[in-house]
């Protein structure tokens, strides 16, 4: 398995949020966790990028132990990108810088390139100059889905990705994300309460229900 | 967590001389002084704090639901009083009123030989209210308007289709919904009474600041002055928490939807009227201090010798930067701690911070003296004032003012930048520097304004540590007033008043960004 989650469990202030979870993701493929609100959808993708430590059970992503008994990789050596629901976007930045900011280090010489390219994936190029505050929401998503694939993710976390689109939007969204995303051959996990979303979008299906 | 320690120490220290043997000086203090000391004080602070209040909520109220002739020049100027120090004020209207001042001078030569003096004596409690109220006002101004602009919109509106009257809004809706944010406002304005050297020395009134100074620098007794300062922080730790229950009994806002308020527009006496208010509230709080300071510096700039001058305002300028600067990074490092960490050691070390603010510079600077003494115990250092120790000690006094701005800019953008940043490879502090310190700019700088208007402006911890022939600008007003040359105090006290009214500018450009 490209990544494998055994027995992960997660509580905060005596509340059990996360109990003992175990799912196995092939590399390439999306999946979708279903999930109704509170039932620790967010709190799962933060566990894996690494921005929360489990209490117990262990991961391992592409070969390397991510977390168990003794590792913590912390979330900047992960290399797994989050795309927020609100998007974070820098507000002091541009969306070129935003992008920019993105690209790894050992890149920085084709950090043109690289802008260049994912800028004309997510149809941003007369854009780039604009700050997050001129762009509508659907321009912020995708500037936000660019740069976590600047940095090349190995895997890559969507929250709740269609919650801050009108209908007509989401659609579209929907079907250009699947076309990046299978383009890159990136492997994604996005995590929704919307059963529409996830058959489109998803090679597999995990519903978290609280008991998972 | 050091810093946080040596403040805890410092503060300590003043408890540990309540339980120690008393001087003999003591006896006396407790028999002829303490009680007018807290009775004075308590009145000045209770009866200043409440009238400041109410133009503050008053002022507040009016700017933010009604639409008038001028009102945003209004909403401008009625910040600016809190460039003028009080205890500027209180020489400038001392004066005016007096045989020679202004007022009777001008009087006499339009022919009224006979002036009734009667008619401009006051007592010098009712002058330390009367500028108290004019110069810390803005201070509710600030806090109450920030949340009527958030909160009151759907509220006022309710209120408004079930027919409720202007009076009405105000008093049943508006004040206790505000209530929370007039009160916070009413605590600094007590805490800035409480610290105040100038005012009541200057008119002779017995509080605690100047009952500590006397029993220190006067009487010579440094314990009872020290015994003195613990009572008096003992009152303010009352007083602090006490807000504390307030506010956490009244916690609301988070509930409320916020929704932007449509000005009611007003016409006629009423506009008339509420622009009358408000010209006479800045007239008294701004126009007629500084216009009164640039007569004075007609009449004395001739007196000023400039290379001195030169000197102090290099000395004033220098202090402000570097403690301003001390304090910021210093409050970063804290900030981000509390921020990072969940633990209630963080939290503790957020609140301890603030114990610097909360009590006034005389107590500071007998802390700070005695803190070097304690250490002199412990290693070979020079006792005498120094500049090390003013910096400490203004940075001891200032630090929460600095560190509240910073940490609530901090709050509101939140971690998720920052986890964002680290999701893409960089660590913390890259994700510091990168990301949440070039949004955390304005709150930096907010902070750093502040900090540097109070330090500019602060007298009792800069007289009492201050090394030998060390001026400052606040020094020199002080000087100049006790010698009654007061005339002569108009080109350092114009000096304060601009450097602040500059930066206080600035931060109200901000504040008023945010708040659209």
């Amino acid at each position: 398995m490209y990544l494998d989650i055994h027995d992960l469990s997660f509580q905060y202030d005596e509340t059990r949020l996360i109990d003992a979870f175990s799912c196995g993701i092939e590399e390439g493929t999306i999946t979708a966790i279903l999930g109704c609100s509170g039932s620790g959808k967010s709190t799962l993708l933060r566990l894996i990028s690494g921005l929360e430590m489990p209490a117990k059970g262990r991961m391992v992503l592409d070969g390397k132990i991510m977390f168990d008994h003794k590792t913590f990789t912390e979330a900047h050596l992960r290399q797994i990108g989050l795309v927020f629901q609100d998007y974070a976007l820098f507000p002091h930045m541009t969306v070129r810088k935003n992008i920019e900011y993105g690209v790894r280090k050992s890149e920085v010489k084709r950090k043109k390139e690289i802008v260049r390219r994912l800028l004309q994936m997510v149809e941003l190029t007369e854009d780039a100059h604009k700050y997050p505050s001129e762009c509508s929401g659907g321009m912020q998503q995708r500037v936000a889905i660019a740069r976590a694939l600047a940095n090349h993710p190995k895997l890559l976390l969507l929250d709740e990705p269609f919650s801050n689109l009108d209908q007509q939007l989401k659609e579209r969204m929907r079907i250009l994300m699947k076309q990046w995303f299978k383009e890159q051959g990136a492997t994604v996990i996005l995590v929704t309460h919307d059963r529409q979303d996830a058959a489109y979008l998803a090679d597999a299906i995990i519903e978290l229900d609280g008991e998972q | 967590m050091i810093w946080i320690l040596l403040i805890l120490f410092v503060f300590a220290e003043a408890f540990v001389q309540l339980f120690a043997a008393p001087s003999e000086l003591w006896d006396h203090i407790t028999r002829y002084v303490l009680r007018d000391v807290i009775t004075q004080t308590v009145l000045l602070v209770v009866i200043s704090s409440f009238c400041a209040s109410l133009i503050g909520f008053a002022a507040a109220y009016i700017i933010t639901v009604y639409e008038f002739k001028g009102r945003k020049i209004f909403s401008f100027l009625l910040y600016l009083p809190l460039a003028i120090p009080p205890y500027i004020a209180s020489y400038i209207y001392s004066h005016m009123l007096g045989y020679t001042g202004l007022i009777q001078t001008v009087l006499r030569s339009l022919g009224f030989i006979r002036v009734d003096s009667s008619l401009f004596s006051y007592s010098s409690m009712q002058m330390a209210v009367f500028v108290f109220t004019i110069t810390l006002y803005p201070y509710v101004y600030i806090t109450a308007k920030g949340f009527m602009q958030k909160y009151l919109g759907n509220v006022l509106e309710t209120a408004r289709t079930l027919q409720k009257g202007p009076l009405q809004m105000a008093m049943s809706i508006a004040l206790p919904i505000s209530a929370p944010a007039i009160f916070a406002g009413f605590t600094l304005i007590a805490l800035e009474i409480l610290s105040d050297f100038g005012v009541v020395m200057y008119l002779g009134i017995p509080a605690f600041s100047t009952a500590i100074y006397r029993s220190w620098i006067t009487l010579g007794d440094f314990d009872s002055a020290l015994r003195l300062s613990a009572i008096l922080m003992l009152f303010v730790l009352a007083f602090l928490l006490l807000q504390h229950q307030m506010r956490k009994s009244k916690s609301m806002g988070a509930s409320v939807r916020i929704r932007p308020l449509r000005r009611i527009p007003l016409k006629g006496w009423s506009e008339v009227g509420i622009i009358a208010l408000f010209v006479g509230i800045i007239m008294f709080a701004l126009i007629i201090p500084v216009g009164q300071l640039v007569l004075w510096f007609n009449v004395s700039y001739l007196n000023i010798r400039w290379n001195q001058f030169g000197q102090m305002l290099f000395n004033t300028l220098t202090l402000s930067i570097s403690v301003s600067v001390m304090i910021v990074l210093i409050a970063l490092i804290i900030a981000n701690y509390t921020r990072l960490s969940r633990s209630w050691l963080s939290v503790l070390s957020g609140k301890i911070t603030l114990l610097g603010y909360s009590i006034p510079g005389s107590v500071v600077a007998m802390l700070v003296i005695f803190f070097f003494i304690s250490l002199k115990r412990v290693i070979p250092i020079n006792t005498h004032t120094t500049l090390t120790m003013l910096v400490f000690g203004l940075i001891l006094r200032y630090l929460g003012l600095g560190f509240q701005n910073i940490e609530s800019g901090m709050r509101k953008i939140g971690m998720k930048f920052n986890d964002a940043s680290r999701l893409l490879g960089k660590n913390y502090i890259q994700s510091l520097v990168r990301v949440d310190i070039p949004m955390l700019i304005p709150s930096i700088f907010a902070g750093f304004a502040l900090v540097f208007i109070d330090v500019i402006k602060e007298l009792p911890l800069t007289l009492n540590l201050r090394p030998f022939n060390y001026h400052t600008l606040a020094t020199q007003v002080y000087q100049y007033a006790a010698d009654e040359r007061v005339v002569e105090s108009a080109v350092p006290s114009l000096l304060i008043i601009l450097i602040s009214a500059l930066l206080l500018w600035q931060v109200i450009r901000w504040i008023t960004k945010e708040e659209n």
